[in-house]
């Protein structure tokens, strides 16, 4: 049996009884130095020959401790063993044999153990945390978790619960993929020094260039967004950000059809060579396939235009009366909905990337981040470096629930958060101020970017970067910022709607 | 070493690779390679940086050709090789001197007088150095590689203690 397998029976046997685990890590805390010793003679036996029976026979025979006892102790063992392997300074203990199969393995298969059925057992860091490791300066959270047992290795299962749409009732499981992506790099993430360039085309300026259309069907009222041919613009503004210096650049949710995407290839292509960006997300909408529902999703393209991934919406955002009034959704006939649903067919699946030039990145499309799932257990694993967030709503705010989503997202995720947004729902929302003589509501100073900078310190609060553009006056159309928390405004999102 | 060197040297590799002058490409490479090995050996970060960026450049000029041919990939597969051995380099760093750990007024030094008195967990640390958490968070990788702390868990909790290299 191999070491990484073995971690993960010890780990699904820890997972089958929470609450005898959480007694027995009482023990042991009560006792580090005890726990030490142990540790040290585990650690003795993984680096003789025979490491991995050996231990697995002190686990199934000893009778050291109590069994659940020897679960955690083992298993810690292992995740010690590798830990060389997360860590940016390089130590003798990384250069065993044993640790080179290992990262042959991970590389090849992106994953430690051998059956893909059971998870990926991956690094638990992202490439930030591979030199600042915030996590074990942090006080312990309240609740017990045993992943919070390992701080080299995490168990990715295969699938997770999200919600279902509409309001329906239960959950459906969605699959769950990490793809370490192999590919010529020059950004270094992993340096603590390191500060990207962010930039965000909102592509969408007006509110002709989001057409919502609305219509009935199986007894409701839907919404559909479909965007213009917006092509010419994309391709100015991923020149004017490639004169930014931009590193990565993010294109709000459904902003772009396939015609437009491919200009923006296009754009990222010309400027491969000696420009500065690596990435560019793009939110698309894809037609559905044989008359089905459309999808929304973001697909990621490397410095020379090529897809890389492509993440589908998981959750569809349904407009209730207040936000139908709003934003003026109208039925065909012109009457103003109560309810509208979002035409979408939701995606079965999330993809975390490893990006060599980026660090660790899912993607969240705009309600995909406010949802308690699966968004809250990624966060909770805390092994994202980023997480984007290509939306479509209203201006971005620090008091609007982005903020909060944001916020709490990029704390409980110990990651960055981008959240990205067009313009055409700020025209909607001003069109009503204006005919409901509301003039000073009306949204002049339009949030099209929020940046999050999680907290190192819980006595501290997050901080937060706002872009935005002049709602009439909008061009060159794109904002960016070099990712430079300590000159940003600190965060209070107490009593955020 | 200047960055325009590695951007000479890099555009050189395209060219020979663009008129197919293989014997001049692969010495080219050859030249590119021993850079990267002696900035390495040398711990030139800095240029290591440079070297990295103008042999992206140059594999993405090469990988935009259309040009498919054996002999083209075949360079193609040497500069990425080049490129991961950069990347490695740079992705992880040697520890520095327990001198340099110990040197007073630092956070490894702070964060090595807090332990003299006894194992900490992190958070205990924190509060016993009077440093960020940032700080410390940095602090513990750089001395565990260094030899100068051994770390180990307490169910949940990450002890540190001072080994006997520190003096």
């Amino acid at each position: 049996m191999h070491l990484a397998d073995l971690f993960v029976a010890l780990r699904h046997q820890l997972d089958r009884n929470p609450k005898e685990t959480e007694r027995a890590v009482e023990r042991l805390e009560f006792a580090p130095d005890d726990a030490g010793g142990v540790l040290r003679r585990l650690a003795e036996l993984l680096d003789a020959g025979d490491g991995t029976d050996a231990l697995k026979a002190w686990v199934d025979s000893s009778d050291e401790r109590t069994p659940l006892e020897r679960c955690v102790l083992a298993a810690q063992a292992i995740d010690q063993w590798f830990a060389p392997l997360a860590s940016r300074f390089l130590s003798r203990s990384a250069l065993s044999d044993g640790r080179l199969r290992a990262r042959q393995w991970y590389k090849r298969h992106g994953r430690f153990n051998s059956d893909a059925a059971e998870g990926q057992l991956i690094l638990r860091p992202g490439l930030f945390d591979r030199s600042v490791n915030i996590r074990e300066v942090t006080p312990l959270r309240g609740s017990f978790d045993a992943a919070d047992l390992f701080h080299t290795l995490l168990l990715l299962p295969p699938t997770l619960a999200a919600e279902c749409p509409h309001g329906e009732d239960g959950e459906r499981p969605v699959s769950v993929a990490f793809h370490r992506v192999a590919e010529v790099a020059d950004q270094c993430p992993s340096d603590p020094d390191w500060a990207p360039v962010v930039g965000v085309v909102p592509l969408a300026l007006a509110e002709e260039d989001l057409v919502l259309g609305t219509f009935s069907k199986d007894g409701a009222d839907w919404y559909a967004a479909t965007p213009g041919d917006l092509g010419a613009r994309a391709s100015s503004a991923i020149d004017a950000l490639a004169a930014e210096g931009a590193t990565i650049v993010v294109f709000p949710e459904v902003a772009a059809d396939p015609a437009t995407l491919g200009a923006i290839k296009a754009a990222v292509r010309r400027q491969a060579v000696d420009g500065p960006i690596r990435y560019v997300l793009v939110g698309v909408r894809q037609d559905g396939e044989m008359g089905g529902k459309p999808r929304s999703t973001a697909v990621l393209l490397d410095r020379t235009g090529a897809e890389m991934f492509c993440q589908t919406k998981l959750h569809c955002w349904d407009l209730d009366a207040d936000q139908c009034r709003s934003y003026d959704v109208r039925g065909p006939d012109g009457r103003l909905l109560d309810e509208a649903k979002e035409f979408i067919a939701p995606g079965d699946g999330v993809t975390i990337v490893e990006l060599p030039n980026m660090g660790r990145l899912a993607v969240m499309i705009c309600e995909d981040l406010g949802r308690e799932k699966p968004a809250a257990w990624l966060c909770r694993a805390k092994l994202l470096d980023w997480i984007v967030t290509p939306v479509m709503d209203a201006g971005l705010t620090e008091e609007r629930w982005q903020a909060h989503a944001g916020d709490e997202s990029s704390r409980a995720g110990s990651c960055r958060v981008v959240v990205a947004n067009s313009m055409s729902f700020s025209h909607r929302f001003n069109r009503v101020c204006d005919a409901d003589g509301q003039e000073d509501k009306r949204i002049t100073d339009c949030g099209v970017a929020l940046f999050f900078q999680p907290r190192a310190d819980p006595a501290q609060s997050s901080r937060i970067r706002r872009l935005s553009l002049p709602i009439d006056a909008p061009e060159p159309g794109c904002v960016a910022a070099r990712w430079e928390p300590r000159s940003w405004a600190e965060l209070k999102t107490e009593g955020c709607p | 070493m200047s960055g325009e060197a590695y951007r000479a040297l890099a555009d050189d590799i395209r060219e020979a690779v663009a008129a197919g002058r293989w014997d001049e490409a692969d010495a080219d490479l050859d030249t590119l390679a021993e850079e990267a090995a002696l900035c390495l050996v040398q711990d030139r970060a800095a240029d290591l940086a440079a070297l990295a960026r103008e042999v992206a450049r140059c594999h993405t000029a090469l990988a935009l050709r259309e040009d498919r041919s054996p002999d083209a990939m075949h360079r193609l597969g040497q500069l990425r090789a080049v490129a991961a051995l950069v990347a490695a380099g740079r992705a992880n760093r040697p520890a520095r001197s327990e001198a340099a750990l110990a040197q007073a007024g630092t956070p490894t030094a702070a964060v090595l007088r807090a332990l003299a008195d006894g194992a900490k967990s992190g958070p205990a640390l924190v509060e016993a150095t009077g440093l960020s958490h940032d700080a410390v968070a940095r602090a513990l990788p750089e001395l565990r590689a260094a030899g100068l702390v051994r770390s180990w868990p307490a169910g949940r909790l990450v002890m540190n203690e001072r080994t006997t290299a520190a003096g």
